[in-house]
């Protein structure tokens, strides 16, 4: 059974994407998209510690039994989380400060528990890496949309540069994150519904065409 | 019906056990792999507060390798000092110079402490005053974020006296209350308050 | 409809139709404003007269692009266009200060409409009241843009001094100290600071009386809430009953109890219910100001909005043709 990459990648970032249509993880996504900076930083935190935990657990499926998975899921990702917060203090201690908190907090974000249960278990390893891939993607770039707007009309700047003086506060404040993940999701669901109506009509539009040519094939042919 | 599920849950403690034991394994080599030295944290603070590298020496550091320097100064109910650095002192006659503590103050939310890194100026004719303070770390609280950069400014500039945390009404004492913070804003005020202790050398 | 002799008209109920249309209604709130206005632009200069102004056609603009956007043609959106939301942009006018930059109500003002009331369906639907909403948004977003309240043109009638900076009301929760202004003052707003709408307490009680009179609002719940809120407040303070006066007279409990408490979308269906949400909102507000020393009407009344559901689902009306099966056991 050939993996389709192609799909898997469509579905971490608009199909299935973690923020805007299946919203989990919500608590990173309310707290820390005051600033653009900060969002990206998170999203590649998650996104490291979804690639190596979906290769671990993918490598260990057939080992786990079935009535420990969650424990043995949860040990994994903590394993992994741990060494994401070792090596932002060793490296970027600016980043590891900006966190905070929501660091450890990744063991419990559900996006990783999520595609752990629904995809790790069940794919071999590279297409498991894939959809870690894809799908922390998928959250960054989410995160870092919402960042930006955040930023940018809350505090009148983007990624630290100071654009001009004029701030609403509304959208720096905690009542401001969910009325901006509302808006996106609202807007996300607008635009991927366009597309996918789209596609359905173009699709439809050549389904016509075939049956009307086969049509005429019939009228004329009569048996064949 | 025994026998497989005797399997079934011998299996399930090993995986477990296995997969602890190889994390675990794994985060102790890496945990040697990253480690941060508090010397490198005493370089972080001091590329925070001056923004560039600058050399220091040491009074006392409880980490270092001084044998006669390693004992902190401990004030019974207010904190400790761990660290104390002369900063930009050229020699022993040098007047102007800047001190950094390292302290940590007691009495925080649920017994907890706050340590924080102060930078005092002392120049010639002057009192020495506070220059600039930074949060390091902090055990048990959990309002770290009602202590702002606002509340940390409202310490700069003096060395006279001590500040109360919690007494609002009383004119004579400074004060730098946080409301819904008392516990943690008094463990900040002791941190202080043994820095100021020590340089007005009591 | 016309009714041709000897020929049955066949048509379904209603039948008999009050020439009051929600039209009528907001048009006679906006008429009970006027004097709050025409006071609150005496007192407080130009600024005020440039606020209320911003306010109204930033609402009645949000509405019309709303539905430009949504597909409806322009005669249409004329066509039905019923005055609420230039009711909602007047109160978000009415409850700033003077010194809000004049960008502030455009803002307000369109989220207000758009988010509140447009965005779930249109007048009558809104779950909460709108006007809350963008008085709290502006109050959030633009707080630290502004400087100390401004003094009124007109001074104390009756001998008192100036009151700014801090408004009376955080003097009377914090520092225990009554105004200096005698009642008389605090009626008519002569040397109080605040916002523009809710100094002259004098105008607000007219426009309120003149709706009660055409019974577009119920008299007896806003004063309700006036009264609880005052009890509340004698009460904290040691049951001192020199604060009842102060403590009613003073920010903005007399604005919102008479015309933003009362939007019909937003209140109960029931009498009893009514009461009870009301009372509450009394209780609510005393017990805000006391804990948090500012002015907490709009938060006390946007959380009792959000509560009205759970009233309306325990509160109930009796059935028509309903009786309590006791009775029935006892007739028999």
């Amino acid at each position: 059974m050939k993996t389709d990459y192609k799909k898997i990648a469509v579905d971490g970032l608009i199909t299935s994407n973690p923020t805007f249509k299946l919203v989990l993880g919500t608590c990173p996504t309310l707290a820390l998209t005051t600033m653009a900076m900060n969002g990206i930083g998170m999203g590649l935190a998650v996104t490291f510690v979804l690639i190596f935990s979906n290769i671990l657990i993918s490598l260990l499926r057939k080992v786990i039994p079935n009535q420990v998975r969650i424990p043995a899921f949860v040990l994994i990702i903590a394993t992994f989380v741990t060494i994401v917060r070792l090596l932002l203090d060793y490296a970027m201690p600016d980043l590891y400060d900006s966190l905070g908190l929501y660091l450890p907090l990744i063991v419990v974000n559900c996006i990783i528990l999520a595609r752990a249960e629904s995809f790790a278990s069940k794919h071999n390893v590279l297409a498991s890496a894939c959809d870690g891939l894809f799908t922390g993607l998928g959250f960054t770039v989410a995160l870092t949309l919402m960042g930006a707007f955040r930023e940018i009309l809350g505090s009148g700047a983007i990624f630290g540069v100071k654009l001009w003086d004029f701030q609403i506060a509304f959208f720096s404040s905690s009542s401001g994150a969910f009325f901006t993940y509302a808006i996106f999701i609202a807007m996300f669901s607008l635009i991927s519904g366009a597309v996918i109506d789209a596609k359905k009509r173009k699709a439809y539009g050549k389904i016509n065409e075939l049956k009307q040519e086969n049509a005429v094939v019939f009228d004329n042919g009569g048996n064949e | 019906m025994n026998n497989p599920f005797k399997l079934v849950w011998l299996k399930c403690i090993i995986v477990l056990l296995l997969i602890a034991g190889i994390s675990g394994g794994l985060l102790a080599i890496l945990n040697d792999v990253f480690y941060v030295s508090p010397e490198e944290r005493t370089h972080r603070a001091i590329q925070k507060i001056y923004g560039e590298k600058k050399e220091y020496s040491v009074i006392i550091d409880v980490d270092g390798t001084d044998e006669d320097k390693k004992q902190p100064v401990i004030y019974e109910d207010m904190g400790r000092i761990d660290k104390i650095y002369y900063v930009d002192k050229t020699d022993d006659a040098d007047k102007n110079f800047d001190m950094l503590f390292k302290t940590t103050g007691y009495f925080g939310y649920k017994n907890g402490t706050i340590t924080l890194w102060v930078k005092v100026v002392c120049s010639e004719n002057e009192q020495p005053t506070i220059d600039k303070i930074i949060l390091e770390s902090f055990d048990k609280q959990t309002l770290m974020s009602k202590l702002g950069n606002s509340f940390y400014e409202g310490f700069y500039d003096v060395t006279d006296n001590y500040y109360q945390a919690k007494d609002k009404k009383d004119e004579e004492k400074t004060y730098n209350p946080v409301s819904g913070a008392t516990y943690s804003a008094t463990a900040a005020c002791n941190a202080v308050n043994c820095v100021i202790k020590f340089v007005k050398g009591e | 409809m016309e009714n041709s002799n000897g020929i049955l008209v066949y048509s379904s109920s209603p039948h008999k139709k009050a020439p009051h249309t929600t039209k009528w209604i907001m048009l006679n709130v906006l008429a009970a404003l006027i004097p709050t206005s025409i006071m609150g632009i005496v007192f407080f200069g130009l600024n005020a007269f440039l606020l209320i102004i911003i306010s109204l056609a930033s609402s009645v603009a949000a509405e019309f692009i709303y539905y430009l956007i949504a597909g409806k043609p322009f005669r249409e959106i004329a066509k039905d266009f019923d005055y609420s939301s230039c009711v909602t942009g007047l109160l978000v006018a009415l409850t700033l200060g003077t010194n809000y930059p004049l960008y502030a109500p455009v803002f307000g003002s369109a989220f207000a409409v758009i988010v509140v009331k447009l965005l779930f369906g249109g007048t009558g639907k809104n779950f909460v009241n709108p006007a809350i909403v963008g008085r709290i948004f502006i109050f959030i977003s633009f707080q630290s843009v502004v400087g100390s309240w401004l003094a009124p043109s007109i001074a104390s009638v009756t001998g008192g001094t100036l009151s700014t900076g801090a408004t009376t009301l955080v003097n009377i929760l914090e520092y225990n100290t009554l105004p200096s202004l005698s009642v008389w003052d605090l009626l008519l707003g002569t040397g109080l600071s605040g916002c523009i709408g809710e100094t002259c307490k004098l105008a607000i009680l007219l426009g309120a009386i003149y709706l009660a009179i055409l019974k577009i609002i119920d008299i007896r719940y806003p004063l309700i809430m006036v009264g609880t809120c005052g009890l509340l407040a004698v009460a904290l303070k040691g049951f001192d009953f020199a604060y009842f006066l102060p403590s009613i007279l003073t920010g903005g409990l007399i604005l919102g109890a008479f015309f933003m408490a009362t939007d019909y979308a937003t209140t109960p269906n029931t009498k009893v219910g009514n009461y009870v949400y009301f009372a509450l909102l009394g209780l609510l507000c005393a017990g805000l100001r006391q804990a948090t020393n500012m002015e907490t009407v709009s938060f006390a009344i946007l959380l009792m909005n959000l509560f009205v559901p759970l009233i309306d689902k325990f509160i109930l009306n009796r059935p028509f043709g309903h009786f309590k099966k006791k009775k029935e056991r006892e007739s028999k």
